[in-house]
């Protein structure tokens, strides 16, 4: 017997289990498959090319930025086309093509100009660093060595790293806003969304597909986690690799993919209530993720400030700061805003300043963390 | 029919439970128990034995050496320069005896990084001397302070004693470079009395805590000390110390500069007291007393393929400081005229690396997880 089988018999006892505990009004049984595969008359009823597509686009925005921190001058405009998907600026021709879609116009508003300004403050720092190799030091950008690998990044006058906090910055600001803050809203799923009639030419309901979009966002082969290996590389990137990497520990492939795979099940079967529990589930753990993430990278950051390696922690900082951003979004976050403030504005360092940050303030950020997501306690020093 | 998420939860967590205690009936739990009853003297012996008196020993020492540049910025003389550096290299030879032991405390504070960032900023020190505006807040500054930053101003800012007497009383900055040596000597000293305050049962009780977590997981005591150790024994005794002045980091080209205590070039028995103190810690032992260590507890445990690694670390210890004895000082000249006998201690310290890192800490049940400096 194999772990598939395993579940998936779990999974019918808890089916049989629930359905004698509760009586609910009897309505269409809700079969939710093993893997993303959902099917109408034996044709595909699942698509989400328009997601992976934006995925695609901030891999190659993200090999373009690695460029500037390999000593090339980047440029402003190229990057901004990229963010927006103007001038045929990727090397991919589908994603040239492909004019409907961009990372732009799917950004959280509110962030939109604080990642123009970094790409333009990340092309001018790479000109700079292309120039006079300028090196960073407290208040100046520049580019600094990662440990001694001969590996360096460019940072801005914080310490902030252009690469990180553009690449995990907009998996905050598009990934998770638009999984939260759209796909999964009452407005794309909710009751009065069509859950009836197919979208003329597709295979389809107009819900079905939102739902699908918003899984498309996290960025996992459909067999996930059971794949062998669990990530193929393509797929070895943005939330689906986070997620994976905190599995162990934190134990939310699995949940979360059931939570897709009920959700989606449910809104074939027209049942809203299971529809809605799986939402929270998926928010939950999604938030989760980002937040195990946040500790991993502070812990990171810890060890760098005690052993003196000033680029490999302006580099961890740098991720800690966009994973514990991107808790923002979520519409039930666990940790108050006013936490999330002064994580960012204080314990990284005053006024997000990296090079003003000690290992106890660190360690103030990782307590706010830990208090707010009890589950983090038990790995605090593990993630 | 309403399918909550949380009987999939309990189910998924129960069935997790079986497997988990499937497992454990695999595992010897009564072995696991053992180890821990085992390893809470060590604990106790350490704390009580070895570092606490350790780091009392070091706010002692710094204390003194902060009375005494206060002692010559009030009267300065050649007698009392005299004074200060003896109190100086005292402090930096108990110094060194404590200074592998970053966690806890002592990781919360930065105290490596506080204490002994070398090669201290020479330039930026004189050009706060020059300026009169003194930073210390901050990591990037922390190569313009502590202990190489004295051992700077008072063994390096001039070629004579006369020299530098000179620096501290007719030179047109010689109010500045004293209010910054004072400056330096008060940070050292407030450093260390958190440590060691944050120790003591009076204090913030680190002691109970370092007790209590008697397991090998990421976050135990044995888990932190094996990491801190192997990481220190690896970038700041065999790298900082000996192999970066060696030009293992650069391409061969030697930088005998970067060596400790280049002014007081005092490096070799600097040297010789860190490998001294770590080989104490590793056996328990502190002065007269000695309690149960690392060294003990493998043996008690038959570590190694031979049974005998608790024997062979011992021995490598006492191999590198037969290797130090071999070394003249002062440390940066023997590097640029006769590297043979440095190189042969850095050889020694790379067998104890392998040692630590490896077998050491495989015996023990503790995983390594502390950075490579390569990064990802």
């Amino acid at each position: 017997m194999n772990f598939k089988q395993v579940s998936l018999i779990a999974f019918s006892g808890i089916m049989a289990f629930s359905c004698i505990e509760e009586d609910g009004p009897q309505i269409e049984e809700i079969n939710p498959p093993t893997s993303y595969v959902f099917e109408r008359d034996g044709a595909s009823t699942v698509e989400y090319q328009g997601q992976t597509d934006r995925l695609n686009m901030l891999s190659e925005m993200k090999s373009y930025l690695v460029t500037g921190d390999k000593g090339e001058a980047l440029s402003l405009q190229k990057l901004l086309d990229m963010y927006a998907n103007a001038n045929a600026p990727f090397s991919s021709q589908e994603l040239n093509q492909a004019t409907t879609k961009q990372l732009e116009n799917k950004t959280n508003a509110a962030q939109i100009d604080l990642f123009k300004g970094l790409m333009a403050k990340a092309a001018e720092v790479s000109q700079d660093v292309a120039a006079n190799n300028t090196s960073a030091a407290e208040g100046i950008a520049g580019r600094v060595e990662r440990g001694t690998t001969g590996n360096y990044v460019n940072v801005n006058e914080n310490g902030w790293e252009f690469t990180q906090l553009i690449e995990k910055g907009l998996m905050g600001a598009v990934f998770y806003d638009q999984i939260f803050n759209s796909y999964l809203t009452e407005a794309k799923i909710g009751e009065a969304v069509d859950n009836e009639n197919l979208v003329e030419g597709k295979n389809y309901t107009r819900m079905e597909h939102h739902w699908d979009e918003a899984f498309g966002y996290w960025g996992v082969p459909t067999d996930f986690p059971n794949g062998d290996p669990v990530l193929n590389p393509e797929y070895k990137r943005f939330w689906a690799n986070y997620t994976d990497g905190r599995d162990a520990l934190l134990n939310v492939s699995q949940p979360l993919m059931d939570a897709y795979l009920l959700g989606r099940a449910a809104i074939v079967a027209g049942n809203h209530t299971v529809k809605n529990e799986q939402v929270e589930v998926i928010i939950d753990l999604h938030e989760l993720v980002s937040a195990g993430t946040a500790v991993h990278y502070i812990n990171d950051a810890m060890g760098y400030l005690s052993s003196g390696d000033q680029g490999n922690l302006f580099h961890s900082m740098s991720e800690a700061y966009a994973f514990v951003s991107a808790l923002q979004y979520s519409p039930r976050k666990k940790i108050s805003q006013s936490d999330i403030m002064e994580i960012l504005t204080s314990d990284l360092g005053t006024d997000g300043d990296f090079w003003k940050v000690s290992n106890e303030s660190l360690q103030n950020a990782k307590d706010k963390l830990t208090t707010a997501y009890p589950e983090l306690n038990d790995h605090a020093d593990a993630l | 029919m309403l399918c909550k998420p949380i009987y999939l939860f309990r189910s998924i967590l129960s069935v997790t439970g079986l497997i988990g205690l499937l497992l454990s009936c695999v595992d010897n739990p009564e072995e696991k128990n053992q180890q821990s009853s085992a390893r809470k003297p060590v604990l106790e012996n350490l704390a009580n034995t070895v570092i606490i008196p350790g780091y009392e020993n070091l706010h002692n020492q710094v204390s003194l050496l902060d009375q005494s540049v206060k002692d010559f910025t009030a009267e300065l003389n050649q007698e009392k320069l005299t004074a200060l550096r003896e109190e100086f290299i005292s402090a930096y030879s108990v110094w060194q005896k404590v200074s592998f032991l970053e966690f806890g405390p002592a990781f919360s504070q930065t105290l490596r990084a506080e204490l002994n960032t070398f090669p201290t900023d020479n330039f930026s020190i004189d050009n706060a001397v020059q300026t009169g505006e003194f930073s210390f807040t901050g990591f990037s500054t922390q190569n313009r302070r502590g202990l190489p930053a004295l051992d700077y101003l008072i063994y390096g800012i001039a070629d004579t004693d006369e020299g530098i007497l000179e620096k501290f009383t007719l030179d047109a900055n010689a109010e500045n470079r004293k209010e910054y040596l004072l400056a330096v000597s008060q940070l050292i000293l407030d450093k260390v009395d958190l440590v060691y305050n944050q120790w003591l049962p009076a204090g913030g009780n680190y002691q109970e805590e370092f007790i209590q977590s008697d397991g090998t997981d990421v976050g135990s005591s044995f888990g932190k000390m094996v990491n801190a150790l192997s990481q220190y024994l690896e970038r700041f005794t065999r790298d900082a110390r000996m192999g970066i002045p060696l030009g293992k980091r650069s391409q061969g080209v030697i930088i005998p500069r970067n060596v400790e205590a280049y002014y007081s070039r005092k490096s070799v028995p600097l040297f010789q007291e860190h490998i001294l103190g770590m080989k104490d810690f590793y056996l328990g032992k502190s002065g007269d007393q000695d309690g149960k260590g690392f060294y003990e507890f493998l043996q008690e445990i038959k570590a190694g393929e031979d049974e005998n690694l608790a024997q062979r670390i011992l021995d490598q210890f006492d191999l590198i400081l037969t290797r130090l004895d071999q070394v003249p000082s002062p440390l940066s000249e023997t590097i640029r005229t006769n590297p043979a006998p440095a190189e042969a201690a850095h050889v020694e310290l790379q067998k104890q690396v392998i040692l630590i890192k490896t077998e050491f800490s495989s015996a023990l049940g503790v995983l390594i997880t502390y950075q490579d400096n390569d990064g990802d």
